[in-house]
């Protein structure tokens, strides 16, 4: 399999104040074309960062890459100066952030910020607002964001990052801001594109159950790091890591009705205070004197030393 | 007439933007237009060569050029409002260009006439006058102090005495020697009602075609300020907020500087050295713009460090886009609003500083008018400060309307917008 992104011993650091702390470190992966991989975890597991850090829009301007391999069609874009990695944005990468509302440029009108990112040869910006399953496109077209409804802006945001045809789509949590329902379409419209123009999709998102529902293969992060990847109907079914297996008893989709859901106990380390064990260990019930000391490597998709102890 | 009712649609959404612009756009036509409204010098004489057109021939390349914008300034609420705005709104300025170019280069050397020489040389000629057929510094000993004739007071019998004495506009209520009062060629009768409607100065010059004149320089000084404080501001601000480090701390700095300066004794000092050959609507201009552009500046740079850091700039970095089209297309618009607010009352401001200059005598140099000297010239007289201090009330409350439209019509959480 000729893979469309691969990501290996990709390390991230942000700056605060003098001091940096890596928020994503030694991460391995790839992605097919056509491939949809869900990357889960919680606030502060470095889901986001890792996603910025592909195409390089760090919000912060003190974050870096520190080491590591991203390799985009068997193109290295680490190293890539500013002027080289911005022809990629956009044509080759496409991102679809999460607050629409902040994401659209609210003065100017939402046909012409698509049209802005139209590239020859493409859908025009009236098919592609259909294509994002927009009703009355010539209408939305000449709208301006605060004119329309939040689910119509995500769905403009859309044809925003598709305008440009890129062969890997990046969605930040696209869907976090909407209703179920509406959630629910915005993914199915993303994965249907992917399938349609063999798009590789990263869905980065903190919902286990609606990663497990749209994606093929899902990642799990804790703390930086991937502790499990796997497809998507095994890591349901049979969960290789204590966390993922903490993770799936809390989705409340999961949890019968009348019973209350798992919570995990603790909360994740800060970056700064992690120490040499897994970062999972003090909040982990399978956790013994091994996992303290020594890091778990992620070995036939899970990072964990006892992946046979553990229930779902 | 698809046309015509596009335009009223457009007026009816935002009657108060388009009744300001339409202010501050007539008294800018009116100032630009002022060779052709108040001139001592005929507009056009059947001279034995053939016709000529007097009240045009002194005049330099630039002030050509500033005459052929006079209509499309009058008409910018007309033609804003059509879809043909971006048409009109460049192509007729280029056009001027041109035209002033070729007109410049075609024309004969400039003359230069003294003021009133013209009328008294006229003969039987035939000529049309200007509407105020008087020049700006043409004097008449005849008639000093003249009230507005359209007063009863102003009545002048014709050996030169004022019909009702008691109520003469000298100071002192001392009458002046009786002298007939000459009326010169184009002019109106001595006693016509619109022979000078705003009454005249100590050197009997008119005041309506000093006033005229005066708020062309007053008019002048403000735009030009304004716009030299907004391409500055909008520069050095932009760069500060944008690039943020060590260039915002040097730009607000630099900011902090300028804002110590006394502007006033800035521009007394700067107009008392001089300047060469530069006039003083310039200089002044010049000076009000490099100690008024803060305003602007501090603005920007509070917008752009905001902006900067939008998730649609980044998302606009996500595109590809360039830097400097993010700046020009997607940060800068979204920061434009208070800028312009800001802008138009600074036109405003700069025009009452320059008033202020005037009115103590430093600013532009007699026989130049400007309606602060103008008031200083007969504060004693009541419609010698009445009036041009009207106008120039007028000239500062249409500015500051103008910001405030402009900046709703710029904030697109108001309904109504892009009028």
């Amino acid at each position: 399999m000729n893979a469309l992104l691969e990501v290996r011993g990709l390390s991230v650091s942000h700056a605060r104040g003098a001091r940096r702390f890596f928020a994503v470190e030694e991460l391995d992966f790839d992605l097919a074309p056509g491939e949809v991989l869900a990357i889960v975890g919680e606030s502060g597991c470095g889901k986001s960062t890792l996603l910025a850090s592909i195409p390089r829009l760090f919000a912060d301007a003190q974050s870096r890459i520190d080491s590591g391999s991203v390799r985009l069609a068997g193109r290295e874009l680490v190293g890539l100066s500013e002027d080289e990695l911005r022809p990629l944005r956009g044509a080759a990468i496409g991102f679809v952030f999460q607050d629409a509302h902040a994401a659209l440029n609210p003065v100017l009108k939402v046909g012409a910020q698509v049209e802005e990112g139209l590239r020859a040869g493409g859908a025009s910006t009236l098919e592609l607002l259909a294509q994002a399953g927009l009703p009355d496109p010539a209408r939305i077209a000449a709208s301006y964001p605060h004119q329309l409804s939040g689910g119509m802006r995500q769905r403009a945001l859309v044809a925003l990052a598709l305008a440009g045809r890129p062969q890997l789509l990046l969605a930040d949590e696209p869907t976090s801001a909407l209703d179920p329902v509406l959630g629910r379409e915005i993914l199915e419209l993303l994965t249907g594109a992917c399938r349609r123009q063999g798009m590789g999709l990263l869905l980065v998102t903190h919902d286990i159950g609606l990663a497990l529902r749209h994606a093929r293969r899902v990642a799990v992060m804790y703390a930086g790091r991937i502790v499990e990847l796997a497809p998507a109907a095994e890591l349901g079914a049979r969960p290789r890591h204590p966390y993922t297996a903490a993770l799936l008893a809390a989705d409340p989709a999961r949890t019968p009705r009348g019973k209350r859901f798992a919570a995990i106990p603790g909360a994740a380390p800060a970056p700064l205070e992690r120490g040499a064990g897994c970062a999972f260990a003090p909040r982990c019930a399978l956790a013994r004197e091994r996992c303290r000391i020594e890091r778990p490597a992620l070995v036939e998709g899970s990072a964990c030393f006892f992946p046979d102890e553990v229930r779902p | 007439m698809a046309e015509l009712r596009t335009v009223l649609q457009c007026w009816r959404r935002r009657p108060l933007f388009w009744a300001a612009l339409a202010l501050v756009c007539a008294l800018h036509a009116l100032g630009a237009a002022a060779p052709l409204v108040a001139n001592d010098a005929p507009l056009w004489l059947a001279a034995p060569g053939g016709a000529r057109f007097p009240a045009l021939e002194p005049l330099n390349a630039c002030e050509r050029f500033v005459l052929l914008l006079a209509p499309w300034i009058l008409c910018t609420p007309l033609w804003a409002a059509s879809s043909w705005r971006t048409r009109i709104g460049f192509g007729w300025p280029a056009f001027a260009l041109v035209l002033a170019l070729v007109w410049q280069l075609s024309a004969g050397a400039r003359t230069f006439v003294p003021a009133g020489e013209w009328k008294r040389q006229l003969g039987a000629q035939s000529a049309l006058f200007a509407p105020i057929p008087f020049g700006h510094s043409e004097t008449n000993s005849s008639e000093p102090w003249r009230p507005p004739t359209w007063l009863a007071a102003s009545e002048i019998d014709e050996q030169g005495h004022y019909v009702e004495r008691n109520v003469m506009g000298h100071p002192g209520g001392l009458e002046l020697p009786p002298s007939p009062v000459e009326v010169r060629a184009g002019e109106p009768a001595r006693n016509a009602a619109l022979r000078h409607p705003l009454g005249t100065d100590a050197l009997g010059r008119d005041l309506a075609a000093r006033v005229v004149w005066g708020a062309r320089n007053s008019l002048a000084v403000g735009l030009a300020s304004a716009l030299f404080a907004l391409v500055l501001g909008t520069l050095l601000g932009s760069l500060a907020g944008w690039r943020g480090a060590r260039t915002d701390l040097v730009v607000s700095r630099a900011i902090e500087l300028v804002l110590c300066f006394p502007v006033l004794f800035l521009v007394l000092l700067v107009v008392s050295v001089g300047s060469g050959g530069v006039s003083a609507v310039w200089t002044i201009s010049g000076v009000l713009g490099l100690t008024g552009w803060t305003g602007v500046a501090r603005l920007l740079r509070a917008e752009f460090l905001r902006l900067r850091e939008a998730e649609f700039v980044l998302a606009a970095r996500g595109l590809g886009f360039s830097e400097w089209r993010i700046v020009l297309r997607h940060a800068l618009p979204n920061a434009l609003a208070p800028v312009i607010v800001a802008t138009s009352f600074f036109a405003g401001t700069a025009m009452l500083a320059e008033s202020a200059i005037s009115y103590l005598g430093a600013g532009l140099v007699e026989p130049e008018a400007s309606l602060g000297g103008l008031v200083r010239g007969g504060t004693e007289h009541a419609w010698m400060v009445i009036f041009p201090g009207a106008v120039l009330a007028l000239a500062v409350i249409a500015w500051n309307l103008l910001g405030e439209e402009l900046r709703d019509l710029n904030d697109p959480r108001i309904p109504g917008r892009r009028a």
